[in-house]
């Protein structure tokens, strides 16, 4: 056994013992950690590929490992996640990505982050090693408690080790910029129904699109009037640094459908506006209440988060309730229940 | 074998309630009750106490209400295909059929997503969606018959796996019933659902945390041109090469599967789809525009060459796919005429460990005595070994069932899992044991007890309890070759 992982679950069984709470920390990239009311166990030293076989198209690496070191490692071997993940800071470590769970701009053609995660490894809040999925595709055996981790914001116990699905990089690429109003989005959408697609964004005025594959389906689906090549939305965009970003107030709403009438009555007032997923998400800067603004989100079937995020969001009742339910089932002692610590949060929002 | 066709009736204070509730779609006579005696899994049979066939959600959720109040235990059922005794019935309980809750509520191909009832069959999602272009990726070989709310309860794959995920893949919200009836919506259908990742708890959970009774699934565009190529190949190992050559190579089949020489010669004598004589095939579909599928056919055949390929046959039109295809998805019931009985395993494995399982597996049917045909998802590492057996034969299913057990610690040995799709139900519960240490199956009956905390919902299946294993004779004891190994556990 690792002696950090013995001096881990020795923390935790001690905390449990003591009524006293625990948080988790990676990088501590979303600036969560670090009050003195709410001690840390710190993975941010956890590092390192445990075992990559690129014919697997699987990959497990302790969870402190940067989400950078873990892209890199697979493009070395002609790979990436099988997943597109939100990358707010350039230290997020992959604990902390499937932990929160968020998704990046090419999440509706790639996948979600749930779904490339094929197991891990975690500690519970009885400071208990325990395994769940596994590193091969396909694994029903037993409750899926891998998945379940993801968004979970540590509240079930630290992630140790995560394997993830990984899949071929694109051979190819083309990034297209098209001049365009909003309006258009379900035309596009419904000409660029076969095209081999991993974005499509409209930003202050512009379509935006990546097309990636085998070199024949990227050159047909180019064929688009009008378009320009235009590569540098895309790198600002992954990376979180569009203008839009650093404004506030900042939401980011995830909706259930496309409605361009919906979305043109919020960015008219709006200070700035980014829609992304091919429109089922939208980033969006306006200084209307936030309750207001809400309100119409629900009523649309859509969810909203303030952005920064400081920790999970408040689920409907009935969610709550399981998830609540949940937490007792993992963490009987309530070790991990203020994960992550709202306070510092507070004291320190960044992206 | 556990067979007792003692029919235990209800409480009848429960019956009474039930059949105010729902009158003749309650069944309650032994004849009645003789087809829902089993699952796919069918030397295991028990008469249920009685079957519910609601027909709307409102019933479904009072059903479970009586059903908690007078402490009868409830085994949901869609279509009864499965293969592990997930809805075998038990004494005293009442099964409660999902299959007239069929109707498709919502189908929006701008968005590319249906709403249905758990009975819709699978299938059917697909034939709803054609005349927009769209189909539903995960596609069990049951889909004619099995449902979508089976489909979630088990997490079912299918042959387009590889490319477009099983069904937790292509989910975006479900609605789930507590065992009192009590509603928990995960959605509405967001590409992201906050919190904790519910969808896929409830998916795979095999009725043991809640009854699903509303799915939202993903649907994709249909591919512009789809090819299929037949790769056969003079020995096992050079098929089982081809898999990982490419894979590695950086393609991404829609299906890769492989059969060996029984199922091969099963199948070609059952469908006649023109299938070489060879000791193993690979068929291999690609997708995309006509040009990528070009140039992927292209490479595959150049990698195939190479690890030794004895003959090709490609085809491009529909007609010729749908015979290529023919043989693979005969290759069960084919398989069926070789001998009385026949057992169908489902272990995963890593892709590379495949020759060697598969040596495994030829070693341990010489053993035996028993023949094994393979036909299976190669490019998941997703096995079915079917063992050919004679269940009127004193004794050969017990022979059957150790050797089954043996190929599936062979799975875990390799680094792999004892059910890839088919789920645990009664059959694997002994692998359960082996693959999970006890303070591993003791979080999932905790999961379970914060969920059903009367352990009403499907009681006794998918996770042994830790008596059970001790009964069993299988503790957990392949620590090093767990997943994880590098790990030491407490
Ligand atoms: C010939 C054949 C081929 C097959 N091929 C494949 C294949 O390629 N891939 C694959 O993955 N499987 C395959 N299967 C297995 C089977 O078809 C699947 O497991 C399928 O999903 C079961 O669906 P069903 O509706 O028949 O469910 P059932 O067998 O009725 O039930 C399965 C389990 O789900 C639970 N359940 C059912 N409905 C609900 C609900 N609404 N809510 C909660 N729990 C529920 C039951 O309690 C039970 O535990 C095959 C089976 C056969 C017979």
């Amino acid at each position: 056994m690792d002696p950090r992982i013995r001096d881990w679950a020795a923390r935790i069984q001690a905390a449990g013992q003591q009524g006293q709470a625990l948080g988790i920390q990676g990088n501590n990239s979303l600036g969560l950690c670090g009050a003195a009311t709410n001690p840390c166990l710190d993975l941010s030293g956890w590092q390192g590929v445990v075992e990559y076989d690129p014919g697997e198209l699987a990959i497990t690496v302790r969870s402190g490992t940067t989400w950078q070191t873990l892209l890199q490692v697979l493009e070395e071997q002609g790979q990436i996640p099988a997943c597109s993940a939100l990358q707010t800071h350039p230290t997020r470590t992959v604990g902390g990505i499937v932990a929160t769970g968020f998704n990046g701009p090419a999440r509706p053609w790639l996948g979600d982050v749930r779904g490339a995660v094929l197991g891990v490894a975690m500690l519970n809040g009885q400071g208990q090693l325990l395994t769940f999925g596994g590193r091969v595709m396909k694994n029903v055996a037993g409750f899926d408690l891998s998945r379940l981790q993801t968004g979970a914001w540590g509240r079930f116990g630290p992630i140790l080790e995560v394997s993830l699905r990984t899949r071929p990089a694109p051979q190819h690429g083309l990034h297209l910029r098209l001049d365009a109003p909003l309006e258009e989005l379900p035309s596009l959408r419904h000409h660029l129904q076969q095209a081999p697609l991993t974005g499509l964004a409209w930003y202050q005025g512009r379509f935006y699109l990546r097309l990636q594959g085998l070199p024949a389906g990227v050159q047909q689906a180019a064929d688009l009037p009008g378009a320009e090549e235009d590569a540098g939305f895309w790198a600002r965009h992954e990376s979180l640094q569009c203008p839009i970003y650093r404004q506030r107030p900042l939401y980011r709403i995830l909706l259930p459908a496309l409605d361009v009438p919906t979305y043109r009555t919020w960015l008219d007032t709006a200070n700035d506006a980014l829609l992304d997923w091919g429109g089922r998400l939208l980033w969006l800067a306006t200084d209307m209440p936030q309750a207001a603004l809400q309100q119409q989100v629900q009523k649309a079937g859509g969810w909203l988060q303030p952005w920064p995020v400081t920790g999970p969001v408040p689920l409907p009742a009935a969610r709550a309730a399981v998830v609540h339910r949940l937490q007792q089932a993992f963490d009987p002692a309530g070790v991990f229940r203020n994960n992550p610590n709202r306070e510092a949060a507070h004291a320190n929002p960044s992206t | 074998m556990n067979i007792s066709n003692e029919q235990v009736p209800l409480p009848p204070a429960c019956q009474q309630a039930l059949q105010a509730l729902l009158g003749e779609d309650l069944l309650t006579k032994p004849e009645a009750l003789a087809p829902y005696e089993c699952d796919g899994l069918s030397v295991y049979r028990r008469l249920p106490s009685a079957v519910a066939l609601p027909r709307n959600r409102e019933q479904v959720a009072q059903a479970l209400a009586i059903c908690h109040q007078h402490g009868v235990p409830v085994i949901a059922r869609g279509a009864g295909t499965g293969l592990a005794g997930g809805a075998l019935p038990e004494a005293g309980a009442l099964v409660l059929s999902l299959a007239r809750l069929n109707r498709i509520l919502a189908l929006d191909p701008e968005q590319q997503t249906a709403t249905v009832e758990p009975g819709v069959r699978n299938i059917q999602i697909s034939q709803a969606a054609a005349p927009h272009g769209l189909f539903y990726a995960p596609d069990p070989s049951s889909q004619i018959a099995c449902t979508i709310g089976g489909n979630v309860a088990e997490n079912s794959g299918g042959v387009h796996c590889v490319k477009y995920g099983l069904t937790v893949h292509n989910l975006l919200g479900l609605k789930v019933l507590d065992s009192q009836g009590q509603l928990l919506e995960i959605g509405p259908a967001l590409l992201e659902q906050p919190g904790p990742d519910l969808l896929s708890l409830f998916t795979g959970s095999e009725g043991l945390l809640g009854i699903v009774v509303e799915v939202t699934v993903r649907l994709l565009p249909r591919p512009e041109a789809t090819g299929v190529m037949l790769l056969a190949f003079d020995h096992n190992e050079d098929a089982a090469r081809t898999v990982g050559a490419i894979l590695a190579a950086g393609l991404l089949p829609a299906g890769l599967e492989m059969m060996d020489r029984l199922a091969i010669e099963a199948a070609e004598a059952y469908s006649q789809a023109g299938y070489p004589d060879c000791q193993a095939l690979l068929l291999v579909e690609v997708d995309g525009c006509d040009s990528e599928v070009e140039a992927q056919m292209a490479q595959i055949e150049a990698i195939a060459l190479r690890e030794g390929m004895a003959q090709l046959q490609t085809a491009r039109d529909e007609a010729q796919r749908q015979r290529l295809w023919a043989g693979r998805k005969a290759a069960f019931p084919a398989v069926g005429r070789l001998a009385p009985d026949y057992y169908c395993m489902d272990g995963t494995i890593p892709r590379k460990r495949l020759p060697e399982v598969l040596a495994r597996i030829r070693e341990l049917s010489e053993a035996y005595g028993l023949a094994v045909a393979n036909v299976f998802h190669a490019g998941d590492g997703n096995l079915h070994p079917l063992i050919l057996y004679d269940a009127n034969q004193p004794g050969e299913l017990e022979r059957t069932e150790h050797m089954g057990g043996e190929i599936l610690r062979a799975c875990i040995e390799a680094g792999g899992t004892i059910t890839g799709e088919h789920g645990v139900g009664i059959e694997k519960l002994a692998g359960m044991c082996e693959q999970f240490t006890e303070a591993e199956l003791n979080q999932m009956h905790a999961v379970k007890t914060a969920l059903d905390p009367e352990g009403r919902l499907n009681p006794g299946k998918a996770i042994p309890s830790l008596h059970r294993c001790a009964e069993l004779g299988a503790m957990h004891v392949h620590h090093g070759q767990l997943p994880f190994p590098d790990l030491e556990r407490f």
